[in-house]
């Protein structure tokens, strides 16, 4: 395990005094016009973050988080079973290191109700069909967050509400909500993120944007009408996130850091997470995106198929959980603690031997990781076959597969936020329900990941 | 007991599909085009950023007054309309625009660019009384028009390459965008363009119009499914009726009560009808190159058996079974306004295949053309007819016949919607011709600004004309053309191109993903499951104030940029000031902005005082709306 005292010492340094440059996220939204509430929820309101790592393109579950071992098992996974969990170890050896801490626990009843890649991911981003009533206009869950938490924030919390990195095509966006809560999407590196400073320099950024607010001061607030998203709200939001020591140092991060989370995108992302929490700077969710899984075929040739992203996940992600296991939170505990994390694909692989192409194709069974936030780990939550072929066991009172709404529904309650919530300020005039209800099941939280 | 979770088999029902008393199951509506809770508050937006970008471009004279509506020149029907409407409403008109705020409005309007400093002043100096439709006609007959509205045509028939229900990939989307835009560029006549996409027959690499059958594809389903997919876009785009989407899963009665009024009284059974029609169709899928990369078509044909079966459980629409003993549905027209039902195979000419059948009915009928019309309505007024653009309500549209309270008539204007959808079936359908109408009436031409008050409800009675904010491309080409320096971009097998307006989807440049990037953080979309959207984020702000493709066009050291060519012909600050204005803003500076800037150049030195100017006026409030 890395020395984590560096970073308790830069934490103490970063805890710099706002600017006190008001004015970010100024006037309240149009928005609560009505809420309701379906039924009896409850509440578990143990984490302050979420860290959501989507893994597009759809993991094989048998070869990482519900590992079966078979006669395809290429011999450097080298399965062993660490607290009674079968895990990949040579695979992806920090996250086993981190199972066996009990940092985490795995769900694997997992079920999608399609295989198709845009779909799915968009389905587990906005927890609802996309193609349903409210598909079309829902928000992704960081969105919802964002607004949700919006009245927590403080005047030097700077950032956006809901942070995305390496987001890409499959990102889900604000849907109907204003776009002061639409996923800041931004690609990490270790001297920072791109646009966050102007090529002639502060100075001369300084004078030329006091200039344009002087030019632009005729456009004074209208008597038509409350406030809605302005540009001019925007850009002195974007204004507010240039030059400021403490954005900028969230957004940075040293070689030494990088090469320990893997010197990769996703690593990069992972340690920027890390930072983005631990300065406590406004974001409260954030979503990480980890392609390459769609391993039809070659799924176990070297230094392909399946092992660029395993491996990147395995070092980034496992760093992450170990740094925020250190790193204390609320109350006593750690930052790990108030930080729940969802590992997620959007639907599984065929399971036992490998296809003609020499890969496996989708499936509708599949896993997720969960850490953080309140849930006990060195867990495993339901069960598949001995094939892996069908849920055996869904592990939970539901007595049902766990959809991508249940995860929603988990990951609010989490938060502290009321996840059977119906706005009525939505443009279809029908309300908009955080968990949709549906024929089959709806969303609940997974009360048992914190038992 | 251990009980196995057993998938149904093939596929799962998708979620949401029982029907139910509360009407909260309805699971299928397509995307409404603005996110605004209701059309009060979405009234209320449009007249405060019209209020505030107005302000911010133009000095409203005090004491100037607006005009009474009777007062202002009627140039064709449109003006009749809108004018008789506001008079007899008592609601003043907005004076009509200046030539420089015309100049640029319609230029972006009609081009999706900005005029350049020769055009600017070669219009204003222009004597000519009839010189703004000598305009309009020239910027129609320009290839930059051609552009502009492939990129639109482009986003209503969703050309994208990958898609949540299906990817036609690059080189079907190439053949697809070569088709749309051989049409606006031909003029093809928007009735005959719906009747070949609708009946499209052939192979997608080869025949572009074959790229809309394939692209409403629904996967994961029985064929019905895709007949119903087919439905819904012809429904949707074509007749601007996306409840046909809801219809196709169950009933309008207890689902539609409060959506729309039309669709409450429908069945779904009836909507099946307009499935029907797609029962002969076939599209088979052909890997033609296995790769990487992977070349795929599709050639479609129509056959001469198949049924819409009702005989599922599965897929992605609630089971479809029999009724009263009816097994199988035959095509049927189900859009009427007046609720008797069009008898079973009525229109159906011998010999003509379903598709041929369903695309001559449905572009014969005056709703397509309502729907054609509120989509080039909208996108020049900026205040569509019927907002969003395919959410009509057939039973919402007859001033003549208005429906019951609390309904109310859908229409911004619904006597003129209906006389410009006579006027567009008349006309064959020529977009280029309505496109002209509309810009050449003086309701298009009003100013933006109002003196006196406005009133919120004045907003359906085109008072004045309402902002809005550059398409994404818009942007991108503006920034572009200001500042003189142009980009290359590859885009695959296509030939390059320099401007964002050209690209042929929403994803590009294939060539230079930093570009792309800047152009996603202005809401483009994928024509897909992420439509393109208008509002601003801090992204925005980011890029317009410190992406590389705005610093590298400043500097008077950025060879050939705007900077660079005005300070080598002057050291006049007014008059660099002026150029840069004209060149960025198409419009003069106000003497009380060249009072603010006149300092600037004493103290940060000319050149950098320039170089700062051209930024200002990239990031100004007003660069990036039309007004």
């Amino acid at each position: 395990m890395k020395n984590i005292d560096s970073l308790i010492d830069r934490r103490v340094f970063f805890k710099i005094a706002a600017t006190g440059l008001t004015g970010y996220f100024l006037s309240p939204q149009n928005m609560c016009a009505q809420i309701a509430y379906n039924g009896s929820t409850t509440i578990l309101n143990t984490a302050r973050y979420c860290i959501y790592v989507l893994l597009p393109g759809a993991p094989s579950q048998i070869d990482t988080f519900d590992l079966h071992v078979g006669s395809w098992t290429p011999a450097n996974f080298t399965p062993n079973t660490i607290n009674g969990i079968d895990w990949p170890g040579g695979l992806l050896p920090e996250l086993g290191g981190q199972l066996g801490l009990n940092n985490f626990s795995i769900i694997r009843s997992c079920q999608s109700t399609a295989l198709v890649h845009n779909l799915l991911q968009n389905w587990n981003q906005i927890a609802r069909n996309p193609t349903s009533a409210t598909g079309k206009i829902a928000p992704n869950i960081g969105s919802i967050v964002a607004l949700e938490t919006e009245p927590q924030r403080t005047p030097n919390q700077k950032l956006p509400g809901f942070l995305s990195l390496n987001g890409g095509g499959s990102l889900a966006g604000n849907g109907y909500f204003p776009g002061k809560y639409a996923p800041f999407d931004v690609t990490p590196s270790p001297t920072g993120i791109a646009n966050l400073a102007n090529g002639d320099g502060p100075a001369v950024f300084t004078a030329r944007y006091n200039m344009l607010q002087a030019l632009d001061a005729r456009t004074l607030p209208s008597p038509y009408g409350a406030k809605l998203d302005e540009m001019a709200d925007f850009y002195s939001g974007a204004r507010n996130l240039m030059y400021d020591p403490a954005v900028t140092a969230v957004f940075q991060f040293s070689t030494a850091d990088r090469d320990r989370y893997g010197n990769s995108a996703f690593g990069n992302a992972c340690v920027t997470a890390r930072n983005v929490l631990w300065q406590d700077l406004g974001t409260r969710y954030i979503q990480i995106t980890l392609g390459g899984w769609d391993n039809h075929q070659n799924i176990y040739a070297n230094n392909a198929g399946i092992y660029p992203s395993a491996r990147q996940l395995d070092a980034g992600l496992a760093n992450l959980m170990s740094d925020l296991s250190l790193i204390p939170g609320r109350n006593g505990k750690t930052l790990l603690d108030d930080t729940l994390i969802v590992v997620k694909g959007e639907f599984g692989r065929t399971v036992g031997n490998i296809t003609a192409q020499q890969g496996r194709d989708h499936y509708f069974v599949h896993s997720a990781l969960i850490a953080g936030g309140g849930t006990r780990g060195g867990r495993v939550l339901g069960k598949t076959t001995s094939d892996a072929a069908y849920v055996e066991d869904p592990g939970w009172s539901e007595q049902r597969p766990v959809y991508a709404e249940d995860i929603a529904a988990t990951i609010y309650s989490a938060m502290g936020i009321n996840y059977a919530t119906v706005r009525h300020d939505d443009p279809l005039g029908r309300g908009f329900e955080y968990i949709p209800t549906t024929t089959g099941y709806t969303g609940k939280p997974i009360l048992e990941l914190f038992q | 007991m251990k009980t196995k979770w057993l998938l149904l088999p093939a596929v799962v029902i998708a979620s949401g599909l029982l029907v139910s008393a509360a009407g909260t199951d309805c699971t299928f509506l397509n995307t409404p085009d603005e996110y605004m809770p209701n059309v009060e508050s979405r009234h209320a937006a449009r007249s405060r950023l019209t209020d505030q970008i107005s302000r911010a471009a133009f000095d409203v004279v005090p004491g100037a007054s607006a005009l009474e509506a009777n007062t202002v020149p009627r140039k064709n029907f449109i003006d009749n309309a809108i004018f008789d409407r506001m008079a007899t409403a008592g609601i003043q008109s907005a004076p009509i625009t200046s030539d420089a705020e015309f100049l640029r409005r319609v230029t972006l309007d009609l081009t999706g660019r900005i005029p350049s400093a020769a055009d600017i002043d070669a219009f204003t100096t222009d004597t000519n009384p009839s010189k703004r439709d000598l305009k309009i006609d020239a910027l129609i007959g320009s290839p930059e028009f051609i552009d502009k509205w492939t990129m639109f045509y482009g986003d209503l028939l969703r050309n994208t390459p990958t898609g949540t229900n299906i990817s036609l990939g690059t080189d079907d989307r190439d053949t697809y965008y070569l088709y749309i835009k051989d049409a606006i560029a031909t003029n093809k006549p928007y009735d005959q363009m719906a009747r070949e996409l609708i009946s499209a027959t052939g192979d997608t690499l080869v025949t572009g119009q074959t790229n809309w059958p394939v692209n409403n594809t629904i996967a994961m389903g029985p064929a019905q499914d895709t007949y119903d997919g087919q439905a819904v876009q012809i429904s949707s785009m074509f007749m601007g009726i996306n409840v046909a989407d809801c219809l196709l899963c169950h009933d309008g009665p207890h689902h539609l009560d409060t959506v729309n009024l039309w669709g409450s009284t429908q069945t779904r059974r009836n909507m099946w009808g307009l499935s029907a029609y797609f029962a002969r169709t076939r599209m088979q899928r052909v890997v033609v190159t296995p790769g990487p990369p992977q070349v795929i078509k599709w050639i479609v044909s129509d056959v001469n058996t198949g049924d819409y079966n009702l005989n599922t459980t599965t897929g992605n629409r609630t089971a479809r079974q029999p009724i009263n003993g009816i097994r199988v549905i035959t095509p049927s027209y189900p859009f009427q306004a007046n609720g008797s039902p069009i008898p079973v195979g009525s229109g159906t000419v011998s010999g003509e295949t379903y598709r041929a059948t369903i695309a001559r009915l449905t572009t014969s009928d005056l709703q397509f053309s309502r729907a054609a019309v509120n989509y080039i309505w909208g996108k020049l007024m900026v205040e569509a007819f019927v907002s969003p653009a395919n959410t009509f309500d057939l039973a919402r549209l007859d001033p003549n016949n208005p429906p019951p309270a609390p309904w109310t008539l859908q229409p911004t204007n619904p006597a003129l919607l209906d006389q410009l959808a006579r006027w567009f079936q008349q006309n064959h359908y020529d977009i280029r011709a309505l496109t002209a109408l509309i810009t050449k009436s003086n309701a298009y031409q009003l100013s933006s600004t109002y003196p006196g008050t406005w009133d919120i409800a004045y907003v359906p009675y085109y008072a004045r004309h309402y902002v809005r904010r550059l398409d994404a491309e818009e942007i991108h080409d503006a920034i572009a053309k200001a500042t003189g320096i142009l980009g290359t971009y590859t885009i695959g097998a296509l030939p390059p191109v320099q401007w964002a307006m050209q690209l042929p989807d929403t994803r590009g440049p294939s060539g230079n993903g930093a570009v792309a990037q800047f152009l996603n953080a202005f809401g483009r979309g994928d024509r897909d499951a992420n439509p393109r959207r208008f509002d601003g984020s801090i992204l925005q702000g980011l890029n317009l104030m410190n992406n590389a493709f705005v610093m590298t066009r400043i500097h008077q050291a950025n060879a050939g940029s705007t900077v660079a060519t005005v300070l080598a012909q002057t050291t006049d600050v007014p008059t660099i000031i002026r150029q840069l204005y004209v060149n960025s803003l198409s419009r003069q500076p106000r003497p009380d902005e060249i009072a603010m800037l006149t300092p600037m150049f004493q103290q940060q030195g000319t050149r950098v005082a320039a170089e700062s100017l051209q930024w200002m006026l990239l990031n100004k409030l007003d660069f990036i709306f039309n007004y």
